[in-house]
């Protein structure tokens, strides 16, 4: 019997479900176990500690090719079993469930509660709530709510020695404790598995508005931008795509998200058309819809390519846009492009021609670039050729080495260090 | 402590940024919870973070407890000296060091007094969010350390959110920078992580806090109720249809006696039970339905008038009302022992209602005055620190109220934090393996434990009763 048979035997009679899965999409298989409870979740890492084996958790594995090239792995821990309702309480806007619900189920369960879930991310049947908060994934809705960290009220942890660690708790304030919550959320599984999450919710709309446009520039879209951002309107999202080829002279979509009360939404809608002039739009299921595929069209952090994410000060996306697309211009590299102004967060899928080692280059060079404009980029599902001296989460920065101090303290064992985080965490 | 050792650190500091006096250091023995005091060996005052780092390295090599401090004005004795340590306060640091209107962020020295920011950003249509009820003297240094709140956290959320970036000192005196804002931390969110961590970390030296721009519209009601139990019905009411003011503040009978006898008489009626305060925020039609559903709700709980500020200087009126409401207790009795527990918002009549009866039965006097949009209650308790029995009194019911919240599926604390006061309780809320790996984070932080000691995590989880002796 192999070593992957063994250990898949092994698992299986300690949680029933075992299948292979990539820690990456171009990493060699190993056994995903998928824990039926909580409890079995304990004894796969007290398991795991025994033997000295290396884990990476995760939901359903849709961000797993955010991170580096794992040194050695021995399985991978789904939570994806892990979907009960631990308490819904609608009246006063909390929700606490089991790390593997999907964000899909998560958003109809809050739908019927009269709660709009955020984050509102994309390809949501795709993605668990565990998975999201471990990768601290928020949606184009953080311009309106903030991003995801700021709405978990309360963990549940698995450390690697099996313990049950939990932080926070269900109340929408509270400061009992240190906020172990921001340090686990937004980790990769490099610390503890997320078993449970507890969440503020939001009131439903009651009335939706898509808008979009087309302009000839990126100074005319960002111009657009920054008259609704100053604007007493509280757009929902706010984004900017770039057209390959241009359209009738329109080289940049601008989209916009708004929700509320009918009356106010219709109110927001008047102030926004004097400055956009000239748009479509559509409301109601329709524009909830439409919200839902530019989500999914605007939002990379799934795809087959490699992605860049840039980040910035909103005063600097414009000189760091242009500096982008001027660099990926002179490769002739072929792409799609989103903007989200008002998060001054810059969305790139390569989409090719690009060789691992012209890619890296591509990183180091605008990294270079971007440091004059204060800017950080991160590279996601990069082929691993192209990672080999590259930390694909930006330039390694201060408080790196209180970082691994505080992975050795959580992860005495080393069961979650597999060195595919930033710094090699 | 040697003297070689407090010629050094004045020789680092100045004459400005060390007090020795005795007469002086009484000044520093307690923070706004009186009720527990220890004079420090000395108080620090560095002007910079460099000054700050210099002298955490003598008291890093002389193996000397530090305990931070801002205005002093914390409630659960995060501040409280410990025996042998000094005071390291950040009251010279107070230099506003850039505001950046177009990304709308300030980055100032961590003894910035928390109004002080929202006044320099004003002219600019921008203010500073978190707005707790000290924040006339409180420091945003302090704020970042205790996670503080306010009424504005309803809509605006507690300053963890609004923190963008920290420049923070180590037990070594070692300068970690974080202060480059960015939207997604790089690596772990060391920010986050020591927002809320009571002084245990190190010292914030400086702030990136985040600018929220000024809303279109505010207006504010007062709802007057001839019962407490219905202003906290109406609350619960309005949480559960979903609407989303700004703050919703309950001020009971007691509460409002004390404020209208004092100069923050706001023109609360004495003869109300309660008086429940709203505002809110943003365009203006969103904000005029909001108020007739508030408007409605209330009444239809019984309130028997439903008032609206005609002007800024009412509205203005209406809060300093609010917010001066726990120094006009000072009416009722010499001190004031100002509870803060959260509670779930759908339970709020029944836990308001238990701290009355608990204060009943301890013969004491207790005057309600909390966040009710939050579910974070403040009943506080008038007593005389010199009568040892109803001292004991007080401490026993601040102990059964934690345990009635907790018992409902509240928590210690909504903005104060935990300190001593609270240190003892926090196995109500969190198990053994909870509380160790809160350890764990803090021995990556302070490995020695001299970074305000013996506080926050019980003594029996991480042996801190040792580990705050060791360094004297």
């Amino acid at each position: 019997m192999s070593t992957y048979d063994s250990l898949s035997a092994r698992l299986e009679r300690l949680a029933g479900e075992v299948r292979p899965l990539r820690p990456r999409h171009d990493v060699e298989p190993v056994p995903s176990v998928a824990p039926r409870d909580v409890e079995q979740t304990r004894e796969l890492l007290r398991f795991a500690a025994r033997e000295r084996l290396r884990v990476i958790p995760c939901g359903l594995g849709s961000k797993l090719s955010w991170c580096g090239i794992p040194g050695h792995v021995d399985f991978m821990l789904s939570t994806r079993r892990l979907t009960r309702v631990v308490s819904h309480v609608p009246d006063d806007g909390t929700l606490t469930i089991e790390a593997g619900a999907t964000m899909a189920d998560l958003k109809e369960r809050c739908r019927a509660g009269g709660h709009f879930l955020t984050p509102d991310v994309a390809r949501a049947a795709t993605k668990t709530i565990g998975g999201v908060v471990a990768a601290g994934e928020s949606g184009l809705d953080q311009l309106r709510f903030g991003p995801v960290r700021h709405h978990v009220l309360g963990l549940a942890v698995v450390l690697s020695d099996g313990s049950l660690a939990r932080t926070g708790g269900r109340l929408v304030k509270n400061v009992t404790g240190f906020d172990l919550q921001r340090l686990y959320c937004g980790s990769h599984g490099t610390l503890c598995t997320i078993v449970e999450v507890s969440l503020r919710l939001f009131p439903e709309p009651e009335h939706e508005l898509w808008l979009s446009t087309g302009v000839a520039t990126l100074q005319d879209a960002l111009g657009l931008a920054a008259a609704t951002l100053n604007s007493p309107a509280r757009v929902v999202s706010l984004s900017i795509a770039e057209m390959v080829p241009p359209k009738q002279g329109q080289a940049w979509a601008v989209f916009a998200r708004l929700f509320g009360r009918r009356a106010a939404v219709d109110a927001e809608h008047a102030l926004l058309a004097r400055s956009w002039p000239v748009h479509a739009s559509c409301e109601g299921a329709r524009a909830r819809e439409a919200a839902e595929q530019m989500s999914d069209a605007l939002t990379f952090s799934s795809s087959p390519h490699p992605t860049l994410h840039v980040s910035c000060r909103p005063s600097r996306a414009m000189g760091v846009t242009e500096l982008v697309r001027g660099a990926l211009e002179r490769l002739g590299i072929e792409r799609r492009l989103a903007l989200q102004p008002g998060l001054a967060e810059l969305d790139v899928e390569l989409r090719g021609p690009l060789e691992p080692q012209a890619l890296a280059g591509l990183v180091r060079e605008l990294r270079v670039a971007l440091r004059e404009q204060a800017a950080q980029l991160a590279l996601r599902n990069a082929p691993r050729a192209a990672l080999l001296d590259i930390d694909p989460f930006g330039e390694r920065g201060p408080g790196l080495e209180l970082m691994r101090a505080l992975q050795r303290q959580l992860d005495a064992a080393g069961v979650y260090s597999t060195g595919r985080f930033h710094g090699g965490l | 402590m040697r003297a070689e050792v407090v010629h050094e650190l004045r020789e680092i500091l100045g004459r400005a940024g060390l007090i020795s006096e005795p007469g002086r250091l009484l000044t520093y023995e307690c923070d706004g919870l009186a009720l527990l005091h220890e004079r420090p060996e000395l108080v620090l005052l560095p002007r910079t973070t460099d000054e700050c780092a210099r002298a955490l390295r003598v008291l890093h090599r002389e193996k000397i407890a530090v305990v931070g401090r801002g205005a002093g004005t914390g409630l659960s004795g995060g501040a409280t000296p410990v025996k042998g340590g000094v005071v390291l306060g950040t009251a010279r640091m107070r230099d506003v060091l850039e505001i950046n209107a177009v990304d709308r962020y300030a980055r100032v020295q961590a003894g910035l007094v928390n109004v002080d920011l929202t006044l320099a950003v004003e002219e600019l249509g921008l203010f500073y969010a978190p707005d707790p009820s000290s924040q006339h003297a409180c420091t945003l240094g302090g704020n970042a350390a205790e996670n503080s709140g306010g009424p504005h956290c309803f809509k605006h959320g507690s300053t963890t959110r609004h923190v963008l970036g920290l420049v923070i000192v180590r037990d070594d005196g070692s300068v970690l920078d974080l202060s480059r804002p960015a939207v997604d931390p790089v690596g772990y969110d060391l920010v986050g992580l020591f927002v809320g961590s009571e002084g245990m970390f190190g010292i914030a030296t400086e702030i990136t806090v985040k600018l929220t721009p000024t809303p279109a519209v505010t207006e504010t009601l007062l709802a007057i109720f001839t019962d407490l139990d219905a202003a906290c019905d109406s609350v619960s009411d309005a949480i559960a249809a979903r609407l989303e003011p700004s703050a919703l503040e309950i001020l009971d009978k007691l509460t409002i006696e004390a404020v209208e006898a004092s100069v923050f008489a706001a023109g609360y009626p004495k003869q109300a039970e309660a008086v429940l305060l709203i505002e809110v925020e943003g365009a203006e039609a969103e904000v005029e339905m909001t108020l007739a559903e508030l408007s409605r709700i209330v009444k239809q709980r019984g309130a028997i008038d439903v008032r609206r500020a005609r002007s800024a200087a009412e509205r203005k009126k209406l809060w300093a009302g609010r917010k001066g409401a726990f120094g006009a207790m000072g009416r009722i009795a010499p001190d004031l022992y100002v509870a803060d527990v959260v509670v779930p918002r759908t339970k709020l009549r029944e836990l308001v209602a238990a701290t009355t009866r608990i204060a009943r039965e301890k013969r004491l006097k207790l005057a309600n005055v909390f966040h009710a949009g939050d579910g974070n209650l403040h009943p506080n308790i008038s007593y005389d620190r010199r009568d040892a029995d109803e001292v004991a009194r007080v401490l026993r019911a601040g102990e059964e109220i934690m345990r009635v919240v907790v018992a409902a599926g509240g928590s210690l604390s909504g903005e104060h934090g935990i300190g001593i006061e609270k240190q003892a309780a926090m196995s109500l809320v969190f198990g053994d393996d909870d509380l160790r790996a809160m350890c764990r984070v803090r021995d990556a932080w302070d490995p020695e434990h001299r970074m305000n000691p013996g506080k926050l995590i019980p003594v029996h989880v991480c042996r801190e009763m040792r580990n705050a002796e060791r360094p004297r």
